[in-house]
């Protein structure tokens, strides 16, 4: 910041406007009444200048009306005259970007943020003793202690810079300087500054600010620009991890979608590694093309039930603090599957959920069973039986659906015969065996239905196609049931009814190649598997987070909080909920309120690895505060630029008293006292007399 | 004809007019013997001569004399209306009267008529004026006094809206030719005293040059102005032993006829 500065240079622009009242006296010049008159001889007797002052003075009243124009803009714009003026005390507060972008190198191949650290020392080191200087991050860092307002003890303040590391968030620049502007509030020191020190991404600072406060008056804002460099290197972003949505059953391995993206304009090859909770690692070399977005599938495996998370990194781009994500899941006990009768009455059902009948691949453990056991034993659970079976069945089932159980209704391949009498509570009611020597094409006619969640193709459509159907038992619905799976002809073959707080899937196939090709088609094992999985409850909650972006759903600020990291990036914290309002790195962490807890996975913010800086002298993310940019180029330049700072003459008030000055010369040429006769030597009194 | 003023000339008449010391070159008969044998001085008595006025009208027709403004008329149909009501006075007392136009020279002249009839050219000029030009009096009065042989009454009807002292050069060189003079200076009020507020461009009609002006900054100075303009023709003229009426374009014609020249 050198020399003269204007805070507010947008009034600046607005100077030609100066040029209005030459206009305006052109355009009234043109309307202006012109009386035809006998002679102009008297008023060049009176006065044989008249004409040449008058035009003098209109000349004189334009260039004062375009002064007073450009006297007021000078005023609105806030010039301020560095390095001169009076010295008083200082209270100066440093707002330090520690967001991700700030991780990048900057000149000398120290990093942004490091440089901004030694921008900050060098102001503190330039305070005198009345001076008092705080600190404000523009990502809040529970890692971080800072002094509680201003501070006159410079040890402390440079030991909380020192103590200033990089992070893997964004940030608001509007909250940060109204966390600096409140700082500065209640001090009485003659200038009040906030100093920044900033890469000025454009991601943060290119954007209109929400919510900005109005500047107190004499604030001024200094930005010093840390340079980045370009190296030419490209870099992957790791924007997404794709969890399941259904909960992940112990046993079983589940997929998970890693989203990386390739801003720049070349390939790059990256290493993709991850970790789990048990120590689990593995790591995949992939190339990411040019502007590209890649899903890689990695596929993962619980082992107990309960809380796990995984961490993923990328390595081998230019940029790193836009290459890790934490996720956390839920893991629930393998699942049990309970066939009323024998293997015979549900063809190749049993085998499609549990190939090992264990448990170990689809984390469905099968048995078979009677149905006079399944009356005693009234567990939530799966339970598949038969159509003939439900008349025996009865009172038990509805019991077993109204506690949160899952069953499936099936005809038996061997010899299907009648339901029976159907119970009032069953919505749901098979046909008479149809048959279609040609087969009939099966179509799905609820694709939102969750049980078709792990067929679905990358749009979501459900990957279920060239099915066959035989022969069936047609389901005639009532109005609480709903149809799922269907014919070509209309006919619905599987349907799905809450009862209570269970679900009830009735089919009217049999799952036997002689009924359909569904049993002979891969979509077949998702399908089963997923009218088990479908119901299972997963205990606790957890959020997916983007590192900087707030905590959502915060218990009251005033309760108290304690925060354990799991994984990623150590934070052990603890007070009121209210003053933790970001996580600013990758991890997974339990938040304790009370009895409650719930866990937070935090990704990196991909936001960060945008490399588009601001290059001229305009922050939209200030709006209307007086502010001023300046590179930071070393150590005296910052000192240089606080001394000057230090003493600054505002000449806004200067501007202004001129502009008054103006509009009362103005005012006075504009309004010109009567024009005295000349000396008179003997008056006549015209026609009175004369008469 | 004889006719019912004065003439400027002294003769032989019926009418005494005063006593006069003889001098050498008098005719011995026109001594009044009677005074002689009372005071033993040779004495002549002298006589007013009646004869009929020969009138000459000087019209000033230049542009200026279009204005109007708070007047009846424009001062050119007023000028015009006087002039034609001073030839018809003049006609109907068996005097004649020649009527001359100008503006910055002489454009047309008519010879004295002491009939109504031998006035229809000159009235019909009146109706056919236009005004046009600048005016240049002082050169009109003298091209006049030059061309009047005979010691006539002249009479100028103008603005005079000119310099005075040229205006009274001019009214002395008539004056040095024996001829009476009478001044009729006619004016609007709007002249007089700008009736206008504001600021205005004025353009002179003679000339056309502009003049932005602001009428409350100028006004009271520029009435003074007039009014000592007014003071110079008015003391030109008294000094150059010519009458000097103004007359204002508000007051109807014939008011002022009558209050002018009741005893004309």
């Amino acid at each position: 910041m050198t020399g003269l500065t204007a805070f507010n240079p947008l009034f600046l622009s607005l100077l030609p406007l100066a040029a209005l009242p030459v206009l305006f006296h052109f355009f009234y010049r043109l309307k202006r009444q012109t009386r035809p008159f006998s002679t102009l001889m008297f008023f060049h007797r009176l006065d044989p200048k008249l004409n040449a002052r008058r035009r003098l003075r209109e000349w004189l009243i334009l260039l004062l009306r375009a002064l007073l124009i450009v006297f007021v803009l000078l005023a609105l714009a806030r010039p301020v005259w560095f390095g001169h003026g009076q010295e008083g005390s200082v209270a100066v507060v440093l707002l330090m970007d520690n967001s991700g972008s700030m991780t990048g190198a900057g000149a000398g191949g120290r990093t942004k943020l490091k440089q901004a650290v030694d921008g900050a020392r060098d102001i503190l080191a330039e305070l005198h003793p009345a001076d008092r200087a705080g600190i404000v991050l523009l990502t809040p860092d529970p890692a971080v202690t800072l002094p509680a307002g201003l501070s006159q003890d410079k040890t402390a303040l440079k030991l909380a810079l020192d103590g200033i590391s990089e992070t893997e968030a964004g940030g608001s620049v509007a909250g940060a300087m109204d966390r600096a502007m409140r700082m500065l509030e209640a001090s009485s020191a003659a200038h009040r500054e906030i100093q920044v020190f900033s890469d000025l991404q454009q991601e943060k600072w290119g954007q209109p600010p929400v919510n900005l406060p109005a500047p107190s008056r004499g604030l001024e804002v200094a930005v010093h620009r840390v340079a980045s460099p370009s190296s030419g290197l490209p870099n992957v972003s790791l924007t997404q991890v794709e969890m399941p949505s259904r909960p992940v059953v112990t046993g079983r391995r589940f997929p998970v979608q890693v989203r990386l993206a390739n801003a720049g304009p070349g390939q790059v090859r990256v290493r993709l590694h991850w970790l789990d909770d048990a120590g689990h690692r593995g790591d995949l070399e992939l190339a990411v093309a040019a502007q590209e977005e890649k899903n890689v599938p990695v596929t993962l495996a619980a082992s107990d039930p309960g809380l796990h998370w995984v961490l993923f990194s990328l390595d081998g781009d230019d940029f790193s603090a836009d290459n890790r994500a934490a996720a956390a899941f839920m893991a629930v006990e393998q699942q049990s599957v309970v066939f009323l009768g024998g293997a015979a009455d549900f063809g190749y059902l049993p085998l499609a959920m549990s190939p090992t009948g264990d448990g170990r691949l689809s984390g469905l453990a099968i048995s078979f069973s009677s149905l006079e056991t399944f009356a005693a034993d009234k567990q939530p659970g799966f339970v598949a039986l038969p159509w003939e079976d439900l008349p025996r069945a009865g009172e038990a089932l509805r019991q077993f659906l109204m506690k949160g159980g899952t069953a499936l209704l099936v005809p038996s391949p061997k010899a299907p015969g009648g339901a029976g009498t159907k119970p009032d509570w069953l919505a749901i009611s098979p046909e008479t065996l149809q048959g279609a020597s040609n087969g009939l094409a099966l179509a799905v006619l609820d694709k939102a239905s969750a049980i078709f969640d792990d067929m679905r193709d990358e749009k979501g459509g459900v990957a279920l196609r060239n099915v066959k159907v035989f022969r069936c038992r047609p389901l005639h619905l009532d109005a609480q049931a709903a149809p799922l799976l269907g014919l070509e002809d209309g006919s619905v073959v599987l349907a799905s009814q809450k009862v209570g707080q269970g679900l009830l899937l009735a089919s009217g196939l049999a799952f036997d190649p002689a009924w359909s090709t569904l049993p002979l088609k891969p979509a077949f094992v998702a399908l089963a598997q997923g009218m088990v999985l479908n119901h299972a409850a997963a205990q606790g909650s957890i959020t997916s987070l983007v590192a900087g972006d707030p905590l959502p759903g915060r218990a009251g600020e005033a309760d108290s909080l304690v925060v354990q990291s799991l994984g990623g990036s150590p934070l052990d914290w603890k007070g009121q909920a209210g003053q933790l309002t970001t996580f600013p790195r990758v991890g997974v962490y339990a938040l304790h309120a009370g009895r409650e807890t719930r866990w937070v996975g935090v990704r990196s913010s991909e936001k960060e690895g945008r490399r588009k800086f601001i290059a001229g002298d305009t922050l939209a993310a200030l709006g209307n505060l007086p502010y001023a940019v300046d590179s930071l180029s070393g150590s005296e330049s910052v000192r240089s630029s606080f001394r000057r700072q230090e003493r600054s003459l505002d000449l806004s008030l200067p501007a202004l008293l001129l502009a008054f000055a103006c509009l009362a010369l103005e005012g006075w040429l504009a309004n010109p006292q009567p024009l005295k006769p000349r000396a008179a030597a003997s008056a006549s009194p015209g026609f009175a007399s004369a008469k | 004809m004889q006719g019912l003023h004065r003439s400027p000339n002294h003769g032989s008449s019926v009418e005494f007019a005063d006593y006069r010391e003889y001098a050498r070159g008098d005719p011995p008969n026109s001594i009044d013997w009677a005074i002689y044998a009372r005071s033993d001085r040779y004495v002549i008595r002298r006589y007013q001569e009646e004869t009929n006025v020969r009138a000459h009208l000087l019209l000033d027709i230049s542009e200026s004399m279009a204005f109007r403004e708070a007047g009846l008329h424009s001062k050119m149909d007023y000028a015009c209306y006087l002039a034609a009501a001073l030839m018809l006075v003049l006609a109907g007392q068996s005097d004649s009267a020649g009527l001359t136009l100008f503006n910055e020279d002489i454009r047309r002249t008519f010879p004295p008529a002491g009939s109504l009839n031998s006035l229809r050219p000159l009235l019909l000029a009146l109706e056919e004026i236009k005004t046009s030009g600048r005016s240049q009096i002082e050169q009109a009065l003298h091209q006049t006094a030059e061309r009047i042989q005979r010691r006539s009454l002249v009479i100028l009807i103008s603005d005079l809206l000119q310099e005075p002292a040229g205006i009274i050069r001019g009214i002395q060189h008539l004056r040095h030719n024996k001829h009476e003079v009478l001044i009729l200076q006619i004016l609007d009020a709007g002249e007089m005293d700008l009736s206008f507020g504001g600021l205005a461009e004025l353009r002179e009609l003679e000339t056309g040059a502009r003049l932005p002006v602001e009428a409350g900054e100028i006004r009271a100075a520029y009435a003074r102005e007039v009014s000592r303009f007014l003071d110079e023709i008015r003391r030109g003229c008294a000094a150059s032993l010519a009458d000097y009426h103004l007359i204002d374009t508000r007051t109807p014609v014939e008011q002022t006829l009558y209050a002018k020249f009741g005893q004309l």
